[in-house]
């Protein structure tokens, strides 16, 4: 009788505490619920092999070596397998690269101020600092910009920097309301005003050759003439940039944006979408979704690893791209995986892999120079594209490397990491592994993360 | 123009129509690109981009003998009347061909903005981006297997609105492209193999980019055979090409816009670097006129014997002219009051100076032109009603020009 009361009690204590901590669970759960009311079924899971090349490319910016696909595939535990590409050295360097295209993007000349920016970064990522604290030293940098990396980002956007801080860390574009009030939500060109008055008390200097120092003189004005934040918030001090830091950092939609950029990075697809238009126009697909992403950001300290960790976990992170009917519809539900085309920083990495390639830096710089043209202001969704000139600088890259060892499994493992299907090994019949390597780095199959 | 819709492509329109809202942001390529098709017509343009801004006072606008005219001297011109710098003399002999933009004035005094304004003839709004001039003329022209929009030693601005099959095929160095497009028809067997093994994986999976990188290839591959390719090969021109535009950068870019022009290509953009001459400005224009002097004399020569200048515009310009005042390092600095615009061919009447400036060029004297109206000017002379309008991926309105009021006397 006692064993049996213990037995339900504890089972009913473990269920209790399953459900209140598999916050996994309660992402599925959302998604489940909102595609049932369109009528529609999730499409399957995803393999093993296609998992790992996903999470390699999502955490550790390319993918896997054929060696570490074995490894994996002989014990596929997915969990642990997310753990261990979260603490892989790796990361941190490629999601700086991810933050600092967004937050700095690519200007012709500079740099220099780039590679100061993405080092600062790269490193707080390396020491775990929560993407709260990364932000707001940002927001509050000071000093040299030759010694102290964020300040960077103000030299890079001097002009109104309002509109980039705005833009990146609440998701909004207060842009159009520079001239106009806008014609399709609530921001108005006082709003506009009144949020650029907390930078203007930036003082920018040059020290010396590439060296500038940031500092901000003391504000004081008038009642009327104070910045005034989104929330209403004004300063009470002289420091207007660092109570700015605060009242953005402490605001539910600073909150908001970091879930759906980082739901983003990994979904391929913002639960708003694009991901710097949160509008009245541009409602969230899954606001209980959202909210909850927005709790958890905040309960968990913004902890960027759990985060993530929390969105590969979940069956949506998990399911297959293919689907057969309904495909746009059921991305948009994320009942089926958006196929995301490789940055080129993620094609590069992952093309010496495939290729047993010792990666160089200055080669990689180049082809990414190259690759991205002027106009990419960081958000890859807005002005991604394929230039034309794409395929000659894939052939001057396979040109100067011979092609990767191994017979036609050995190439379909090691570049596209999977083995090929018999139709395939029947098409490939005669062909050079030149030829066999050539195509398959060129497939659409390599060119995106699916 | 007839716009090829893949079966994908097809599923993507209708699927848009359905699910508007959640879809609108994805298929942004495919409705730009069949929007409200002008009339076609056979306009084409060069732009001589004089990179960093040229100083308005060693060129086009000279002020001998006073004190801000620095020891510049000026030189008459063909036509009687106009004196220009004496750093271009072969130019000066071509004065009835072409007008001289004196009363042009600008905002935009940063490099950058500078450039996108006298690029898109729009100031530049990240929230809102704009295509340039060059992707316009494409996306207005016949369709063709190679590109209609190249920029040679720029990598130019975006077609935005215009659709990426409108982007500037970007040219850094001819011989560079050259070895790469005949890499790639050695490799024209493993393209039509990369098609047929992209299928199954396109047939499975959903997503507007493999459409867009299947029409790329599919474009590459056609591009191939046109001789366009021929064009890009400048090295291969007649020896006496070669010589009369002379073995320079800027020489062998000119020769190559005029390559380009005879093998269907409506746009073409050149950039000359080196015009941002804070320091040491006389030594250094009198230098980069000299290197464009003759080539730019040449490419004139050249269209008008072989009938295509009256259907080309050419137009030398930078971001922004160059102060009046001499800086403590014999140099001159950004000047955006007064941008210096050189235009002719496309029938546009030449022998002309439009406006003027006072006496030290501080100042415009009478009636001033803005950016925009020289884009009204230049649009409609390349057959594009400036109040065309266009709309973004959004949906929003976007007119050809920005409010341009066409300059009559240029017409």
């Amino acid at each position: 009788m006692w064993l049996r009361w213990i037995t339900i009690v504890s089972w009913l204590v473990v269920a209790e505490v399953s459900f209140a901590q598999d916050p996994t669970q309660r992402i599925d759960q959302i998604l489940l619920e909102a595609g049932k009311s369109q009528g529609l079924e999730p499409a399957a899971l995803c393999s093993d092999e296609q998992f790992a090349r996903r999470a390699y490319l999502d955490l550790r910016g390319r993918i896997p070596t054929a060696i570490e696909l074995q490894q994996f595939l002989a014990n596929p535990d997915r969990q642990r397998l997310i753990d261990e590409l979260l603490a892989s050295d790796e990361f941190p360097t490629h999601w700086s690269n991810l933050w600092t295209t967004q937050w700095y993007g690519y200007t012709n000349e500079d740099e220099v101020g780039r590679a100061e920016f993405q080092q600062w970064l790269e490193e707080s990522l390396r020491q775990q600092r929560s993407y709260e604290r990364i932000v707001h030293e940002i927001v509050t940098a000071s000093g040299e910009s030759a010694f102290h990396g964020p300040v960077n980002f103000y030299i890079r956007h001097n002009e109104q920097p309002v509109v980039k801080v705005t833009r990146s860390f609440l998701g909004i574009r207060l842009d159009c309301a520079r001239c106009h009030d806008h014609p399709f939500d609530r921001w108005t060109e006082e709003d506009f005003q009144k949020m650029d008055r907390f930078f203007s008390g930036l003082q920018f200097n040059d020290v010396s050759r590439g060296n500038t120092r940031l500092t901000d003189a003391v504000m004081q004005a008038e009642p009327a003439e104070l910045p005034r934040f989104l929330s209403g918030a004004v300063p009470k001090t002289t420091q207007w940039r660092s109570e700015f830091a605060m009242f953005l950092t402490k605001s539910r939609p600073f909150a908001r944006n970091f879930a759906n950029r980082i739901w983003y990075h990994l979904m391929g697809r913002g639960v708003v979408h694009p991901v710097d238009d949160f509008s009245r126009d541009n409602p969230a697909s899954h606001p209980q979704l959202l909210e909850y992403l927005t709790d958890e950001s905040r309960n968990s300290n913004f902890d960027i690893k759990n985060m993530i960790r929390l969105i590969c976990r979940s069956e949506a992170y998990q399911r297959v791209s293919k689907v057969k009917k309904d495909a746009a519809v059921m991305q948009q539900l994320f009942l089926a995986r958006t196929i995301k085309p490789l940055t080129p920083g993620q094609w590069y990495s992952s093309f010496c892999v495939a290729t047993q390639k010792a990666p160089n830096p200055n080669e990689e710089r180049e082809f990414v120079r190259q690759y991205l043209s002027d106009a990419i202001e960081g958000d890859f969704s807005a002005t991604w594209e394929y230039k034309e000139t794409l395929q000659g600088l894939m052939s001057a890259l396979l040109d100067k490397s011979s092609p990767p060892p191994g017979n036609i499994e050995e190439l379909f493992i090691s570049i596209l990491n999977r083995r090929p299907i018999p139709e395939e090994l029947k098409f490939f019949q005669g062909s050079s592994s030149r030829e066999i390597s050539y195509v398959l780095l060129h497939s659409n199959e390599f060119s995106v993360n699916h | 123009m007839t716009i090829r819709i893949s079966r994908r492509g097809m599923l993507q329109t209708f699927g848009a129509g359905i699910f508007g809202l959640a879809c609108k942001h994805r298929c942004d390529a495919l409705f730009a690109a069949p929007l409200n098709k002008l009339q076609a017509n056979n306009k084409r343009c060069v732009v001589l981009w004089m990179d960093g801004g040229p100083s308005q006072m060693e060129t086009f606008d000279p002020k001998p003998s006073t004190s801000t005219g620095g020891p510049t001297e000026s030189i008459s011109t063909s036509v009687p009347g106009i004196a220009i710098a004496k750093y271009l003399p072969k130019i000066a002999t071509k004065m009835e061909h072409f007008s001289i933009l004196r009363s042009l004035t600008s905002p935009e005094g940063d490099h950058d903005r500078g450039s996108h304004l006298l690029h898109t003839g729009y100031p530049q709004v990240p929230a809102f981006p704009r295509p340039t001039l060059g992707s316009v003329v494409s996306h207005e022209s016949p369709t063709a297997d190679h590109p209609l929009f190249v920029s040679v030693g720029s990598r130019g601005f975006g077609p935005a609105y215009m659709g990426p099959e409108h982007a500037p095929f970007t040219i850094e160095d001819p011989n560079t492209a050259v070895s790469q497009l005949r890499e790639l028809t050695t490799q024209r067997s493993w393209l039509r193999k990369l098609d047929s093994f992209n299928q199954v994986f396109d047939e499975d999976n959903y997503d507007q980019n493999l459409a867009r990188r299947k029409s790329s290839i599919a474009r590459i591959e056609r591009l191939l055979s046109t001789s366009f390719v021929q064009a890009l090969n400048v090295e291969k021109s007649p020896t006496q090409d070669l010589e009369r535009y002379g073995d320079s950068t800027f020489g062998r870019r000119c020769l190559l816009a005029k390559r380009l022009l005879d093998s269907g290509v409506r746009f073409v953009e050149i950039a000359h670097g080196g015009w941002d001459t804070h320091d040491d400005n006389f030594n250094s224009v009198a230098r980069l006129c000299t290197e464009i002097d003759g080539p730019w004399n040449t490419l004139i020569e050249d269209l008008q014997a072989s009938g295509l200048w009256d259907e080309t515009v050419v137009l030398w310009m930078g971001e922004f002219g160059r102060t009046p005042q001499i800086n403590a390092n014999s140099g001159r600095d950004h000047f955006p009051k007064v941008t210096p615009v050189v235009v002719g061919g496309g029938g546009l009447r030449g022998g002309q100076v439009i406006g003027q400036t006072n006496k030290l060029g501080l100042e415009i004297d009478g009636p001033s032109y803005t950016v925009p109206d020289l884009f009204a000017t230049l649009l409609s002379t390349l057959g594009i009603d400036p109040n065309h309008q266009f709309q973004n991926e959004f949906g929003a309105i976007a007119p050809a020009s920005d409010n341009g009021k066409i300059i009559a006397s240029l017409i």
